[in-house]
């Protein structure tokens, strides 16, 4: 395996300094909290991962298992009853959760800034593109409406948003999806942030305009050296785009690799299933494979490893004792007893993957 | 239409659709007849003494009302004053004491339910409960009360009657707030770096002023009315100023129909005032209320 070519990593190893200054955001042992009415759902739930100067790392997992919390913990976004309880945020060597809310709105949208889901919603009807996007420059920047014009309209001519100078005083609901996306994506890099939080940009659109926007982010990574931080549910948008993984569940990282080694060595059962629910070319099943039961609730009490209610392979001590994320190969944690030193050697299913190639 | 060629289908299509609708026309036509007697004033009803026009002129001092005759045309009330002047001159006045309350009341409105929306918990609570402390004094003997502690004038009657009626606007926006802060666009304003009264400005408030601008215009009407109802109790408009309710409340002492002139014309100018905006505010709020279909 060629490992060595994909540099980053996406959780954080003890020990490990000597690249700390290529490390642009720094996330340690985040929790998020909701403090509801019924109790609190911990959303985020110790989640600890890095990502490096102009590399992307992808978030992978089903919905509500934490991932868009995240990157909303990062920027400071959450709004009552949400909230931070413990962890760090370091962002170019500044911890972010001290920073006063003046300096937040600093970075936000400037150095960190976020594309959303759905461009259709995220973005203000009764306003014109072009008002949206200069506010942008007219904030941050202090630039002249008549400059910030020209730089938009540049911005969005770059992203491949065609006949910019027209959509610049159109309204968001005359744009078609794609070039709604083109538009968030045009909002966020106007500032050429250092890091881009991308949650779920490409859910919302359709294969090919998917296939684009993929496209569209790559060529932006290598223009600008923007790190990105993509977050999916959709294996097949993050193998392509990421450089490497971490995946989600129940609010915690069960597994993290660079991308290749995850997508041939997967350690975590659910990572393992995640790659069987991916339907194949070459395979000859005729059904899909589906991950039995669904994620556990928010005040469901699960003991131990999260994951063991759908494991296939759930031991007594799945249900007693939370697995921690420990170190399975090179650069590669997996958060699974199964596959840990405890029982010495792993089940048959993960000492054999089953979606290696050749 | 050429004039709305440059904005965009839907909001052309709409206003093709406010310059259609017979409620609209009407309503439009009697603003646009009121708006003409007020800028006119000057020309169909010359004050005596330029300086202040708003001086009723007195074509005597005889008791009993005249009626309508080729001098003065609406007749005069008792004392001799004017009605035709008063009426046109008062076109004025309630054009005066509409906007300006109206505009203030709004703004404190808005203010009030944008803060107490956006913000939510403590703040909401504490501007709310204020609003309700207001709410619960009945209307007009609130303005009564407060116009007579700071004694009488029109002046005063604007004062009282913005002191009293910008709690329904409050109540409406922030409710529309609270809604419009949910979505997905405040989120992606905040996530780009707007601080809290950019956002409520140019993001929440395009969104959901709205259902305010028809009531504003609904409003209108009713403060007219309220405020002539005041000068007709004595607290509002002096004696010989030209205004719609001042001018009725020299008929109090003449009983019968022999001196009808002496109420049809200031009623007439305050009824069709009142239902000119109603029917454009009806017009608006069919148009332009998706709720409503």
């Amino acid at each position: 395996m060629p490992c060595g070519i994909f540099s980053i990593r996406g959780s954080v190893k003890k020990g490990e300094k000597h690249m700390e200054n290529d490390i642009l955001l720094q996330v340690t042992d985040l929790h998020t909290h909701f403090f509801t009415d019924d109790g609190v759902v911990k959303a985020v739930d110790g989640v600890n991962f890095f990502v490096r100067k102009g590399r992307t790392l992808g978030i992978v997992g089903e919905s509500g298992c934490g991932k868009s919390i995240t990157a909303l913990s990062i920027l400071r976004l959450l709004d009552h009853p949400g909230r931070v309880v413990a962890g760090e945020i370091r962002f170019k060597g500044e911890e972010l959760l001290s920073l006063t809310e003046k300096e937040m709105r600093a970075i936000r949208g400037c150095t960190i800034s976020i594309i959303f889901q759905d461009p259709m919603t995220a973005l203000n009807p009764v306003l014109t593109i072009g008002d949206q996007l200069s506010e942008v420059l007219l904030v941050h920047q202090g630039m002249s409406p008549h400059k910030a014009k020209v730089a938009v309209i540049d911005m969005l001519s770059r992203v491949g948003v065609t006949e910019p100078e027209k959509r610049f005083d159109q309204y968001v609901h005359v744009l078609s999806g794609g070039i709604q996306q083109r538009a968030m994506i045009a909002m966020a890099l106007l500032c050429k942030p250092d890091l881009l939080l991308a949650d779920e940009p490409t859910t919302a659109l359709d294969v090919t305009i998917q296939a684009q926007i993929l496209e569209l982010m790559r060529d932006i990574q290598n223009d600008l050296e923007t790190s990105i931080v993509f977050i999916t549910h959709d294996l097949g948008v993050i193998a392509e785009l990421a450089h490497d993984i971490v995946v989600m569940y129940a609010g915690k990282i069960v597994e993290s690799a660079p991308v290749r080694e995850l997508f041939n060595d997967p350690r975590h059962p659910y990572t393992q299933g995640l790659l069987k629910c991916l339907p194949r070319l070459d395979a000859e099943e005729t059904e899909l494979f589906t991950i039995r039961g669904i994620v556990p609730g928010p005040f469901d009490a699960v003991s131990g490893c999260p994951y063991h209610t759908r494991c296939r392979y759930a031991k007594s001590i799945c249900r007693e004792r939370i697995p921690m994320l420990e170190e399975v190969a090179p650069d590669h944690q997996a958060a699974c007893w199964i596959g840990g030193d405890e029982y010495g050697t792993a089940g048959p299913i993960l000492s054999t993957p089953s979606t290696r190639e050749g | 239409m050429q004039l709305f060629k440059n904005l965009d289908k839907d909001t052309r299509r709409k206003a093709k659709k406010l310059f259609t609708n017979p409620t609209a026309i009407l309503g439009f036509t009697l603003l646009t007849v009121y708006i003409l007697v007020a800028a006119l004033a000057p020309v169909l009803a010359p004050p005596a003494d330029p300086q202040n026009p708003y001086i009723i002129p007195r074509l005597g001092f005889l008791t009993e009302p005249q009626p309508p005759s080729a001098e003065t045309i609406f007749g005069t009330t008792e004392g001799q004053y004017d009605i035709f002047y008063a009426v046109v001159w008062g076109t004025r006045t309630a054009f005066k004491i509409g906007f300006l309350v109206v505009f203030c009341t709004t703004l404190i409105g808005v203010a009030v339910g944008s803060v107490a929306g956006y913000y939510r918990g403590a703040t909401d609570e504490i501007l709310m409960r204020i609003t309700d402390v207001f709410m619960s004094i009945p209307f007009l003997i609130a303005v009564i009360v407060l116009t007579t502690i700071l004694g009488k004038g029109l002046d005063k009657v604007i004062i009282a009657l913005i002191a009293f009626d910008w709690m329904d606007t409050a109540r409406l926006l922030r409710g529309n707030v609270l809604q419009a802060r949910e979505e997905e666009y405040v989120q992606a304003a905040r996530s780009l770096g707007l601080n809290d009264l950019r956002i409520i400005i140019a993001h929440i408030l395009p969104n959901t002023t709205f259902p305010v601008i028809i009531q504003a215009t609904m409003r209108i009407g009713t403060l007219v009315v309220v405020a002539s109802g005041l000068s007709f109790l004595g607290l509002g408009a002096p004696q010989d100023y030209a205004d719609w309710g001042q001018i009725i409340s020299y008929s109090r002492n003449w009983q019968g129909l022999e001196f009808w002139y002496t109420i049809f014309f200031p009623a007439l100018g305050m009824v069709l005032f009142v239902l000119a905006w109603n029917l454009i505010g009806d017009a608006l709020r069919d148009i332009f209320d998706p709720r409503l279909g």
